[in-house]
């Protein structure tokens, strides 16, 4: 790159320096002022278009600045619409500058430059910057939550510093659909532990046309995060302190200890257990051991037992016969593993600088404990940059972001907590002691006191992340400059753990008392990864011929990172008291490992910018890019992007025909390009591997584990976009539409393989993938009235469908892979259905149908008295077949072939795990200082699995709780319901369980085939947001010369959801960055209610 | 632009550090040394696959009392399938092929490597390398052929994949049948007279490759191969008695097993397991929960179970039926060492509720139960009962070879006019008196169902769950993802297509 790169400045250098312009300057000045209230406005900046002269009001408002007759003054105040005027011998100006500035006239970021929304052709949209006003945030990502059409933001967990998953356009991907490229103040980096008030704008880039200028990794999106920066104009310094408090979102209810005892012993009863067996189990059982009889407050009412009456205990008839006592212990271990949470955010910004230099500078700390015990996140950030003209036309700009962060999670995983936690045995005591001091371990960590195992276990995070730029942007003519980067970016992440030696319920009581690990595992795990990215671009625009606006870009980049990881790990260290790896005694080959590797991508690119009069406009963007994880031959790809518009608005016959009294902006889009990925590639992979296997008799063993693939390449989409901006009543609504169609062809996809080659999968280039889809934004001024109300409406709406084009041939109708048999009553016989299919969608489900359950023995005869029901090995009274026979109580299954027989083909089409429609709304009302942001967000058309309900009620477990909905449950006296007999562990075969709930799954969390009953619909509407707020007014504060705002607020984040599902959260559940339509239990996303102040000096 | 990117391509040329590329492998002798370890890896990360192969079908596993569930209380999680015949194209008991094809892969470029290269290593080395390869690949497709019949016969490695010509079609078992006996002839020839053991019989030997040869040809021998075939198997079964140095029956039947006693004399050929490196992948359920075990009682021991000794730590998917554990002698050594009876103390009296698996007990580390007993794949007593077996078909005493394994047995308890061949009852069959015998001696080392597939289909209906009328169970399902993976392959006939 160097060598003609200086050669090139060089040529550049030699044009310009022969011409500086020299004209007549004379003194221009005067005034500005607000155009709502007449008031001085202090810090406007003036410059002169093309120049770069500039000049600031004073606190009255007045300014002063040299100028030729030729030059057009451009004022511009934060807030404020941007005014240009010529100056055509004028040498005063008193102007008054409009507040808000119009949404169509926005200054939007669109990669390597900025551009006005009047201008661009291609589908951006920028995030309202009323979104990141309020709300504190551990993970700014939940500000994209409903708020950018074209987005699905879905919240994986409601663990404190937690990233949401982010899919643009439904995914580009059929193996992993990939999120968008996050590119912060030009370096491509996550956005965790970006402080929410350090953010100037968000934007999102989505065609393709305006995401081919990061080209190869755009694929997804981009979304670019542009922070704040200094200003000219007085310093200010702002402080920010909020106050959170965090409720748990309601959950299912659990049954107390009698009904928990009743049914659990019902349910055995019913699968024919003897009552030696039930009386053997944990929880409901009567065990009459040391360590039983501690942990377990259950016991035979008897005369010895009768005396517990009075002290707490209670007693409920066993359905074995006799009766039993207990003492409730029911939700204790609930409300040790769930509590109400404080968050506290503290943020300081200072920020200022004159017409040579501008700095910028904040610190933040924050720290919120989650709702489940054990986890947290904490942060302190700091950002500072600033920039200085050194000459006129060279302006130098540095910047450094530090964070430091810590995020820990539930001491087990979410779906343990959600499940095993809360459906513990509600006759166990979870302290030892009457004073509940020593926590009673139970029988694992996550079945038992959680204060135990938290006590066990030394957890640490620690995630640093530090940002560096520098840049010079020299102004070599007016309309050209060149502008040089470099960035780095070093990420480190630190875990250290170890586990105490532990004991089980059982161990504490034996004698003598003993420990079930003593391990003593000692981690600590080390990455790093350093980015460096440098990049020059050259930028000119001019005007020619008054009309014609050209701009053009070209720039070239160098990308590169290295990681590095490294652990130790250590175990049987002698001591609890050591909690390092020093004390460890014991190291295993594969715990303990370094490891590097390396990426690199070297690109150059182009962007040409066209318009006539504003009338008619085109870009033309082009990148090449070249990386290192692709066999030469196939390493660079180019991707192209064009997109054009027209302005329709500011046509002649528009103003003639007097369409612009009500259209003032109406403009069709109509934008093509083209993406890559090679996201998801090893790094080395094309190169085929031999991988470590670990060791056999203490030798290290390798084999072959990866194929050359040297004719992978680059994945490629191309989206087509056609849109439409509108702009109504002179601004006061705002619509943009969007309709787009993205085609992903060479789709790195895996192709299952024959299992004689050796392989499972390869990757291949051979899928098509299609997203199709509209998106709709609205903004709309409802009431405006100077001084008084002012209420402003948003609205977003995204549609996509999704469409597998293309798979890898591989001889199956319709290049099936995976996938299920079903009959299709439409077609008279079985057909595929489900897995990867051409023509097919993304994530359909098929499982059994649950016509009723059967009420009595009538309705068996009647109904299935030639059944076999081969999954559960069980038949109807008229034949024989099976282990146990279809009884009241049991399922009634859809037999789709009526052939008697109920196997896995009688499945139907019951939903798609995918949302189809997801947006949101918000409604901003302002009335003097007051004001009033409501923000909304739905998802619609999807469907979840509910497996913590069937594994709940199905009891997979067999001995823990039930939700009350068990009390519905099919009993003799209660025959009209949808909800099956209670069985002891219903994914047992006949005749304990009758597979009622799991069916084919054996407790296994699989999406496809359990009973349609616990299927259920995900759509919902949610209340992200609702924030009052007080502005002290500007009045009042000029009187105590030291403040310039003062704000009050108080908000309350995700209050509620409108939803069926009966879940506390009713979003696509995610696991490993994917949707897989189960609910096994997500971390519940808590309810959040701050209050604030704001001060601005 | 274009320009300029070429010219800095060669920065792309990024090679790794942390791994190996293809284009460094097969250069040096270590990388071969490596590479033989990872077959034999591999090789034990199908244990799992082999044990239930070769024997969860058969009559000893089961749920009792009328129950579904382990009489711990425990759910048996579709593993009951296994023992219960009813399984098919979703519950295909092992899937892929038992995942044999990945090693055969291994073993095939291993193959390819050596003998396109042959001074990669050192003389003995290629020869003993060879012969591993060749043994191993001859072992895996033994497997193969008697549980799916039909299968692909793949020889060659995988070095790149043709997208439009992945389907292929199953060999025909006298072809599989033709390639395995090339191969232990393969193997036999390259390791020529070194009947050494390497890595304390960890690894494929020439005895192992005999050993197979005897299995193989007695299978065949059952299948109209009759007394010659029987005759190469004895052959190669003495072959192993004169050369092998050091090859005895230990004298206490558990001390094969223990964790601590790894490679001893009995072993042939073992799938090696270590503390820190590998368990064996069936002990979770092998073995119940510890705090459930402590409910019940051990009556040998006059004892109640305890979670602190009887840590087995699983949970207890395949319980041993009672009445395997009835089957045997209580002078039988073998008895109390392969299965774990656990009773119901009620007033003072023990009523058995179940059984578990005994065998294999792994050793105390930290307070936790490691399973890192080895497998064994071949041992002395092996030896000795095929030649029984052997000698019967050639119409030969098997006396000797029989009352060896039982003297072992039965310890200080054995009296020849008793515990003797031809003294027990039963003996009079002295073919059913060789099958019970491995019953007693190889339970839990994935040998019962192929012994019964080996002598014949009755004696599988006779054995099993499975009635005489479904004679396509004798072979297992193909799993439904094999099928889509692979056009050319049909449902195993009898079982359901869809």
């Amino acid at each position: 790159m160097s060598a003609d790169f200086k050669k090139l400045l060089f040529v550049l250098l030699l044009c310009c320096t022969a011409e500086w312009l020299s004209a007549q300057e004379k003194n221009i000045s005067g005034r500005v002022t607000a155009d709502e209230d007449g008031k001085p406005l202090q810090g406007v900046s003036i410059v002169l278009k093309g120049k770069n002269k500039a000049a600031q009001t004073a606190a009255d408002g007045s300014f002063s600045i040299e100028a030729t007759n030729a030059d057009i003054l451009v004022f511009t105040y934060t807030g404020y619409a941007s005014q240009e005027l010529p100056v055509k011998g004028n040498t005063g100006f008193d102007l008054s500058l409009k507040s808000g500035g119009q949404k169509m006239d926005e200054v939007v970021v669109v990669g390597y430059g900025t551009q006005s929304r009047k201008n661009i052709s291609s589908a951006i949209s920028k995030l309202d910057k009323d979104v990141l006003a309020t709300s504190p945030r551990s993970n700014i990502g939940s500000a994209l939550q409903g708020t950018l059409s074209g987005l699905q933001v879905v919240n994986a967990t409601g663990q404190p510093g937690a990233a949401p998953l982010i899919l643009l356009r439904g995914g580009a991907s059929i193996n992993s659909p990939g999120a968008p490229l996050v590119v912060v103040d030009g370096i491509i980096r996550s956005f965790n532990d970006i402080p929410a008030e350090d953010i100037a704008s968000v934007e999102l880039l989505k065609d393709a046309a305006s995401t081919a200028i990061y080209g190869a990794r755009a694929n997804n999106g981009v979304i670019l995060i542009t922070t704040k920066q200094g200003k000219s104009g007085k310093a200010e310094i702002s402080y920010k302190f909020t106050s959170g408090y965090n409720k748990r979102r309601d959950g299912y209810q659990y049954l107390g200890a009698k009904d928990y005892i009743y049914y659990n012993r019902l349910g055995n009863l019913n699968s024919g257990r003897t009552l030696a067996q039930v009386n053997s189990s944990r929880g409901y059982g009567l065990l009459t051991d040391a360590a039983n009889l501690a942990s377990f407050d259950i016991r035979p009412y008897d005369a010895a037992s009768a005396n517990l009456i009075g002290k707490g205990w209670d007693t409920v008839g066993d359905p074995y016969g006799g009766n039993i006592i207990f003492k409730d212990h029911g939700g204790e271990i609930e409300n040790l593993v769930f509590k109400n949470t404080h968050a506290q955010d503290h943020y300081v910004s200072v920020m200022g600088g004159n017409d040579k230099g501008k700095y910028f500078s904040s610190f933040n700390y924050y720290k919120e404990d989650g709702v489940i015990i054990g986890s947290g996140y904490k942060r302190f950030s700091g950002d500072l940059n600033g920039s200085y003209k050194v000459k006129p036309n060279i302006e130098v700009s540095s910047g450094i972001n530090l964070s430091t962060s810590s995020q820990i999670g539930a001491i087990t995983s979410d779906v343990n907590t959600l499940y095993r936690s809360l459906a513990i045995w509600p006759t166990f005591n979870p302290w030892l002691d009457s004073a509940k001091t020593q926590p009673n371990p139970g029988n694992s960590s996550s079945d038992g006191n959680p204060k135990y195992w938290l006590g066990k276990t030394d957890r640490s995070n620690e995630v640093n992340r530090i940002t560096v730029n520098a840049s010079v942007k020299w102004d070599v003519l007016p309309g050209l400059y060149i502008k040089a980067s470099g960035a780095g970016y070093l990420f480190e992440q630190l875990d250290q753990s170890f586990g105490r030696a532990t004991q089980t319920y059982s161990n504490i009581f034996s004698t003598p008392p003993s420990f079930n690990d003593l391990t003593r595992r000692a981690t600590s795990t080390y990455s790093r990864s350093f980015q460096q990215q440098y990049n020059a671009i050259i930028n000119y625009s001019k005007t020619i011929a008054a009309n014609h606006h050209l701009g053009v870009m070209v720039g070239t980049e160098f990308f590169g990172t290295k990681a590095y990881n490294m652990q130790v790990s250590g175990t049987k260290a002698p001591t609890d008291d050591i909690g390092t790896v020093n004390a460890s005694t014991a190291f295993v080959a594969g715990d303990n490992y370094t490891n590097r590797s390396e990426y690199r991508i070297i690109s150059g690119f182009g962007r040409l910018n066209y318009d006539f009069d504003q009338r008619y406009l085109l870009t033309v963007v082009m990148r090449q890019d070249g990386v290192s994880s692709l066999a030469p031959g196939n390493r660079t790809g180019v991707f192209p992007g064009m997109s054009a518009g027209w302005n329709l608005h500011r046509e002649k016959f528009f103003t003639r025909l007097g369409l612009d009294k009500f259209i003032s902006v109406l403009k069709p889009r109509v934008s093509y390009g083209v993406n890559g990925n090679v996201a998801g590639l090893g790094n080395y992979e094309v190169q085929g591997v031999y991988g470590s296997q670990g060791l056999y008799n203490g030798n290290a063993g390798f084999l072959n584990t990866g194929l050359i693939n040297s004719d992978l390449r680059w994945e490629k989409s191309k989206t087509t976009d056609l849109g439409l901006d509108l702009g109504l009543l002179n601004g006061k609504i705002n619509l943009l539409f969007d309709y787009y169609n993205r085609k992903t062809s060479d789709l790195l996809t895996n192709l299952s393989l024959p299992g004689y080659t050796g392989f499972n999968t390869v990757r291949t280039n051979l899928g098509n993938f299609q997203n199709k889809g509209y998106e709709f934004t609205v903004n709309a001024n409802i009431i405006n009235r100077a001084g008084g109300l002012k209420i402003d409406v948003g609205a977003n709406a995204s549609f996509v469908k999704n469409k597998i084009l293309n798979l890898p041939y591989n001889g199956n109708d319709k290049n099936r892979q995976g996938g299920l048999q079903v009959f299709d009553p439409a077609q008279g016989k079985v057909i595929w259905v489900g897995g990867l299919q051409e023509g097919a969608a993304l994530g359909d489900i098929y499982a059994f149908k649950q016509l009723s359950v059967f009420a009595d023995d009538a309705e068996i005869a009647k109904v299935a008295s030639a059944r076999k029901d081969l999954v559960a090995g069980i038949s109807g009274p008229g034949v024989v077949y099976g282990s146990g026979k279809i009884t009241p109580g049991d399922v009634n299954w859809a037999d789709i072939d009526k052939n008697d027989t109920i196997d896995s083909r009688d499945q139907v089409y019951i939903g798609n795990i995918n949302p189809k429609w997801t947006g949101g709304f918000s409604l901003n009302a302002s009335y003097k200082g007051f004001s009033l942001y409501t923000r909304f967000e739905f998802a619609l058309g999807h469907t979840i699995y509910n497996d913590l309900v069937a594994r709940t009620l199905g009891n997979y477990q067999g001995t823990f709780n039930y939700f009350d909905l068990q009390k519905s449950a099919w009993s003799p006296t209660n025959t009209q319901t949808d909800v099956p007999k209670v069985y002891y562990a219903d994914q047992v075969a006949a005749p304990l369980g009758k597979k009622n709930y799991t069916r084919i799954n054996n407790a296994n969390a699989v999406l496809n085939s359990n009973n349609s009953r616990f299927y259920e619909k995900g759509d919902y509407l949610a209340c992200r947001e609702i924030s009052l707020s007080y502005d002290f007014s500007k009045t009042v504060l000029s009187k105590t010369r030291v403040l310039s705002q003062v704000r009050l607020f108080v908000s309350a984040s995700n209050l509620f959801y409108i939803t069926q599902f009966t879940g506390p959260s009713p979003e696509p559940p995610v696991s490993g960055g994917v949707f897989t339509g189960i609910y096994a239990g997500t971390y519940p996303t808590p309810k959040t209610f701050v209050a604030g102040i704001q001060i601005s000096l | 632009m274009l320009l300029l990117c070429m010219a800095c391509s060669k920065k792309l040329d990024l090679a790794p550090v942390s791994s190996i590329s293809d284009a460094n492998y097969w250069k040096t002798p270590d990388q071969v040394d490596a590479f033989v370890a990872g077959i034999n890896i591999a090789f034990r990360n199908n244990t799992g696959a082999l044990q239930s192969l070769g024997e969860m079908r058969a009559d000893i596993f089961g749920t009792d009392q009328g129950s579904s569930s382990a009489f711990t209380g425990e759910a048996t999680q579709g593993v009951e399938r296994l023992w219960l015949n009813n399984l098919d194209l979703d519950n295909p008991g092992v899937s892929n092929y038992g995942g044999f094809y990945f090693n055969i892969n291994q073993i095939n470029l291993l193959i390819n490597k050596l003998n396109s290269n042959p001074g990669l290593v050192s003389a003995a080395d290629l020869k003993y390398y060879q012969g591993i390869a060749y043994g191993m690949r001859a072992f895996y497709y033994f497997q193969l052929l008697r549980t799916w019949g039909k299968v692909i016969i793949q020889t060659e490695p995988t070095t790149a994949i043709d997208i439009s010509n992945l389907a292929k079609a199953p060999s025909a078992e006298a072809d599989v049948m033709k390639l395995i006996k090339d191969d232990i002839d393969k193997s036999a020839t390259s390791f020529g007279t070194n009947y050494t053991f390497r890595n304390t019989k960890s690894y494929w030997s020439k005895p192992a490759t005999l050993m197979l040869k005897a299995e193989v040809y007695l299978w065949t021998g059952y299948r109209g191969g009759a007394a010659a075939d029987a005759a190469i198997a004895k052959t190669a079964l003495t072959d192993i008695q004169v050369n092998t140095a050091g090859l005895s029956l230990l004298p206490s039947f558990a001390n094969v097993f223990s964790a601590s006693n790894k490679g001893n004399a009995e072993i042939i050929f073992t799938v090696r397991n270590k503390l820190d490196e590998a368990q064996l992948p069936f002990a979770g359920s092998f073995f119940p929960q510890s705090g459930l075990i402590a409910n019940f009682y051990d009556s040998a021991g006059s004892r109640k179970f305890n979670v602190t000794t009887d840590n087995w730590g699983g949970l207890l998917r395949a319980p041993v039926k009672i009445a395997s554990f009835r089957k045997f002698d209580d002078k039988d050594s073998r008895k109390w060492a392969s299965i774990q009876p656990a009773y119901n103390m009620t007033a003072g009296v023990y009523t058995i509720a179940g059984a578990f698996v005994n065998k294999y007990q792994g050793e105390q580390s930290a307070g936790i139960r490691q399973f890192t007993n080895d497998f064994p794949v071949y041992r002395y007593a092996d030896l000795l009962l095929l030649l029984a077996e052997a000698k019967i078909m050639l119409g030969e005493d098997p006396k000797n070879e029989i009352n060896l394994v039982r003297a072992r047995a039965f310890g200080a308890n054995y009296i020849a006019a008793v515990h003797g061949f031809p003294n027990q009852p039963g003996d009079s069959d002295a073919k059913n008196a060789v099958l019970r015998e491995r019953f007693f001696e190889f339970i839990f080392e994935g040998k019962r169902w192929y012994d019964l597939r080996r002598m014949g289909d009755s004696y599988v209906f006779a054995n099993s769950s499975i009635p005489s009328s479904d004679t396509y169970k004798l072979l297992w399902p193909v799993d439904r993802n094999t099928l889509t993976n692979n056009r050319s392959l049909a449902q195993t006939q009898g079982y359901p297509a869809f």
